[in-house]
């Protein structure tokens, strides 16, 4: 018999950002980590463009559809997802949301169990992964030619914008997600002749680091989202910012 | 551990005690952030025929401190616009591209002709080579922008009129189609061919020449800085809306006529 492999939990935190703020507009990012003792461990993250209540609201229906849609794949799914299975995950998507106008966002839903780690992205929010002591992104920011362009949560999202990745749960160390107002922090656009991004590993690891010593607090979900209004950080977006946390 | 260190600890644990450095509140975390903004280049192109000569040279050497103190002023902006300056009586590189906190004042002379095709491929030459040095370095950026700003007609290096600039239409169609910048055309005092010209340049971008109102280089000077910061601050989906350059805002008049 192997050994029990544990799991650890998503941790995470929002904060709206300086843009949002001084216009009395909403964060228009999105977070759903499923509460402790449901037995599910993951996230949803959905990052709404633009700063109404509306959005907002779009994007809140889209992270618990998202959620739902998830453990759906994850029942269906038994090695790689055929491209009808990535459908069926926005099919259900689509439907979870109920009548909720459907305005721009992105989307990216994680799942972390004894087996594997499983991740769905739509647009330009990522995640980094830990292994064997090396940060990597294994599904790059989906990006236009700039800075300020992505891909949306559409009703006609092409199959081919719905990226999937997925690794034995064994080899995960660490991951640390986030919204495009934390791009610049931990990611620097891929170098010609090569696919993957740059990560900033060593501030990677600072802020596992500092999650392994912090995260029994009780207070530490405050200190997280408090973290996150750092001027550092806003001097590289002024954007709404959420990070989302896991670590062995 | 000693018996400090247990009671944080436990105090920690408890929920009771809140930390007070934050996640990145700390040097090794500033370090780290550093220098990781996202650029917005841009080229100023600027006309400094001897035709400029008198009050529009001196006003818009003035209008670029303007510009360079609103930039500076805002603490996004003025790590992410990425500025070069071209001049053009005889086409000269007279800024690489840099921050503005390191573009020191721009003392322009007017003198020489307008040779306004040779300035323009000098621009877009450096557009290229800046973003292929972005890409090369891992740095992301914002679409580059180029704002041409003259006050006559074209002409060759001698001083003759010239069409040659027809020569670049296609390349600038390319360009607007590909989005691989943005050109803007300011005209101060121009003639009706003048004009026309700037026109034909900023069509492909879907624009026209923009007609200074009165010498408005400082009013024009913080529009541009105004736009660039909102596209410095730009995120996927924004649209990025610039304010009406006939209107202005509360700090500044509009200055197209």
């Amino acid at each position: 018999m192997g050994a029990v492999i544990s799991v650890p939990r998503f941790w995470g935190a929002r904060y709206r950002g300086e843009r949002h703020a001084a216009l009395d507009q909403p964060c228009c990012d999105a977070l759903l980590i499923p509460r402790q003792g449901s037995g599910l461990n993951g996230f949803v993250l959905c990052d709404g463009a633009g700063g109404s209540a509306a959005v907002a609201r779009s994007a809140f229906a889209s992270a618990r559809a998202g959620w739902l849609a998830l453990l759906h794949l994850r029942r269906d799914l038994s090695g790689t997802p055929s491209q009808r299975l990535l459908r069926q995950f926005h099919t259900r998507l689509l439907r979870r949301r109920g009548t909720a106008p459907l305005l721009d966002h992105t989307l990216l839903a994680c799942y972390w169990d004894r087996r594997r780690l499983l991740v769905l992205q739509i647009g330009d929010s990522t995640l980094l992964v830990r292994q064997a002591g090396q940060w990597s992104c294994p599904l790059p920011p989906a990006k236009g030619d700039y800075a300020n362009q992505t891909t949306f949560v559409r009703r006609h999202t092409p199959v081919e914008s719905i990226q999937f990745w997925q690794m034995p749960a064994a080899e995960v160390e660490a991951v640390l997600a986030f919204s495009d107002g934390l791009e610049s922090a931990f990611l620097d656009p891929a170098r010609p002749g090569c696919k993957q991004p740059q990560t900033n590993a060593a501030l990677a690891d600072l802020v596992i680091h500092e999650h392994r010593r912090r995260h029994a607090a009780r207070s530490y979900p405050a200190w997280l989202a408090r973290s996150l209004s750092d001027r550092a950080l806003a001097q590289l977006s002024d954007d709404d910012r959420t990070l989302v946390i896991a670590s062995r | 551990m000693n018996c400090l260190q247990s009671l944080v600890l436990a105090l920690q644990a408890s929920g009771q005690f809140e930390p007070s450095t934050l996640l990145f509140d700390n040097p090794e975390a500033r370090s780290l952030l550093a220098n990781r903004q996202r650029r917005t280049p841009c080229v100023l192109l600027l006309d400094r025929s001897y035709s400029m000569a008198g009050e529009k040279i001196h006003r818009l050497n003035a209008g670029f401190d303007v510009f360079r103190q609103d930039i500076l002023r805002n603490p996004v902006a003025a790590q992410s616009v990425d500025l070069a300056v071209i001049s053009f009586g005889p086409v000269q590189l007279e800024r690489e591209f840099a921050p503005l906190c390191e573009n020191e004042s721009l003392q322009l002379q007017a003198s020489g002709a307008t040779p306004m095709r040779h300035a323009l491929e000098l621009a877009m030459l450096k557009v290229s080579e800046r973003k292929r040095s972005y890409q090369q370095h891992g740095i992301s950026y914002y679409r580059p922008w180029i704002f041409l700003l003259t006050d006559g007609e074209p002409t060759d290096d001698d001083g003759h009129g010239s069409d040659g600039y027809k020569a670049l239409i296609a390349p600038l169609e390319l360009a607007a189609q590909e989005q691989k910048f943005t050109l803007f055309t300011v005209g101060v005092n121009v003639s009706p061919r003048g004009r026309a010209v700037l026109d034909e340049l900023s069509r492909p971008f879907k624009g026209r020449c923009l007609d200074l109102d009165n010498l408005k280089f400082e009013e024009m000077f913080l529009w541009l800085s105004a736009s660039l910061s909102r596209v410095s601050q730009s995120a996927p989906g924004d649209r990025v809306q610039l304010v009406d350059p006939r209107v202005g805002d509360d700090v500044y008049d509009g200055w197209v006529l």
